[in-house]
């Protein structure tokens, strides 16, 4: 019995392994399209892995749930950096970072969206999901998703028309 | 109308962002941090007697510790929202409950709740944003009788949020905490019927135009209150409103008032 289970326990450690390969690189993309740094995107990924990791097993499609605490992750950073600028009654400049190659116009415009703003741009144009699954994943109604993207997608096209 | 060309190129921007980012995964050792993944387990791994067995004793074990724990559960316990730097509350390390992983690191810098179904035939959605432009603030519910958490813990929701309870616009006929959302209310203290008590600060949440209280928590149904009050900055006690238990009323709630709301 204990060799059965130890080859099942190393089936389902091949396929976290998997899972972290696989998916690694792309998650640190889409982490940093939402938050603009390399650094905290790899910082994210890795806690939702890790998490992923704790409750292997016990997750029925473990892909999606890491891509949702990857973007939970993000959106948490995000909120803690936006409350830190407050506090310091943003003697700090707005978040400028930067999300594309220098002189992108339109990458550029896309970091500098109001946060939420950005996410749903990165999650329907980036990771392709569909409204009702951003609106999972953000936490609101379709409806707001809708009216977030048709509002970012406008305002991108003010910057890049401008 | 945004045509579909501008979306393309939208597309084709943060592709071009992404593919900027070249970052090979770590060893798993290093991310995981505990070696060998010891945790993994299969789906459903097929037990021999002995894992039956070892299993039962859990079980047994687990019954027993739920048992003295029921039995000396922590009466007049009491859990502060300390002010991080800033003012801003933290929320404080808490036993382990029910969604004991929220209170590890969360800082309870605002309000941020999502958190729609059906629960004990209920169904409410909070969306409480603290940075959402002014934009989306909505409350709708039927009737609320739990936590948000539950819902998230029963639908293994990864990384729920904290729960904010109560705020003076956007709800129904005072509902909640009403009438202590005020300039003096400098602490909010709660006494639920088996005698805990549970204080948090209220909270302001920028951009929503509405002030929201942030409770700590475990599952603490509204019903399972006795009393509501508001402390001002020197201690002083401020009665808390009648509307907390009217508003468990209206929504056609089973709340009982054994004790007048704010009563000392």
């Amino acid at each position: 019995v204990s060799t059965f289970v130890q080859q099942r326990e190393t089936v389902a450690e091949s396929g976290f392994e998997a899972l972290y390969t696989e998916r690694y690189t792309a998650l640190v993309r889409l982490a940093y399209l939402m938050l603009g740094s390399v650094h905290d995107a790899e910082e994210v990924v890795q806690e939702a892995f890790a998490e992923l990791h704790r409750r292997w097993g016990m997750i029925q499609a473990p892909a999606g749930y890491v891509r949702t605490s990857v973007v939970n992750g993000c959106r948490h950073r995000q909120r803690r950096a936006a409350m830190a600028r407050q506090r310091e009654q943003r003697s700090l400049p707005p978040d400028t970072a930067t999300s594309g190659p220098p002189g992108d116009p339109l990458a550029d415009a896309i970091a500098r969206l109001p946060e939420r703003q950005r996410a749903v741009i990165v999650l329907r144009y980036f990771e392709d999901m569909s409204e009702a699954e951003i609106a999972e994943a953000i936490g609101c109604r379709r409806g707001t998703v809708k009216s977030l993207a048709s509002r970012a997608l406008a305002e991108l096209r003010r910057v890049v028309d401008r | 109308m945004i045509s579909d060309t501008f979306e393309d190129e939208v597309r084709a921007a943060l592709r071009r962002a992404a593919d900027s980012v070249q970052s090979a995964p770590p060893p798993l050792a290093d991310v995981v941090n505990e070696g060998a993944p010891t945790a993994l387990r299969p789906d459903e791994p097929r037990r021999g007697r002995a894992a039956w067995a070892a299993a039962a004793l859990a079980a047994a074990v687990i019954v027993v510790v739920g048992l003295a724990a029921f039995l000396g559960r922590d009466e007049g316990r009491q859990v502060e929202v300390a002010p991080a730097d800033g003012g801003l509350p933290v929320a404080p390390v808490l036993p382990k409950g029910k969604w004991p992983d929220i209170y590890k690191s969360a800082d309870f810098e605002a309000v941020y709740v999502v958190a729609e179904g059906k629960v004990g035939g209920g169904r409410y959605r909070y969306l409480a944003h603290p940075e959402n432009d002014g934009e989306t603030t909505c409350f709708e519910f039927d009737r609320l009788f739990t936590w948000a958490g539950t819902y998230c813990s029963n639908r293994s929701i990864p990384d729920p949020r904290p729960v904010v309870l109560g705020a003076t616009s956007g709800w129904e006929g005072g509902w909640a905490l009403n009438g202590l959302a005020r300039e003096d209310v400098s602490l909010v203290r709660i006494t639920t019927r088996d005698g805990r008590i549970f204080t948090t600060r209220p909270v302001i949440v920028p951009g929503a135009s509405m002030r929201g209280w942030v409770l700590v928590g475990e599952d603490l149904p509204m019903p399972s209150f006795d009393r509501v009050e508001g402390l001002d900055a020197a201690g002083i006690v401020i009665p808390g409103p009648p509307a907390v238990f009217d508003g468990v009323r209206r929504q056609g709630g089973v709340a009982r008032q054994d004790s007048e709301p704010g009563a000392p």
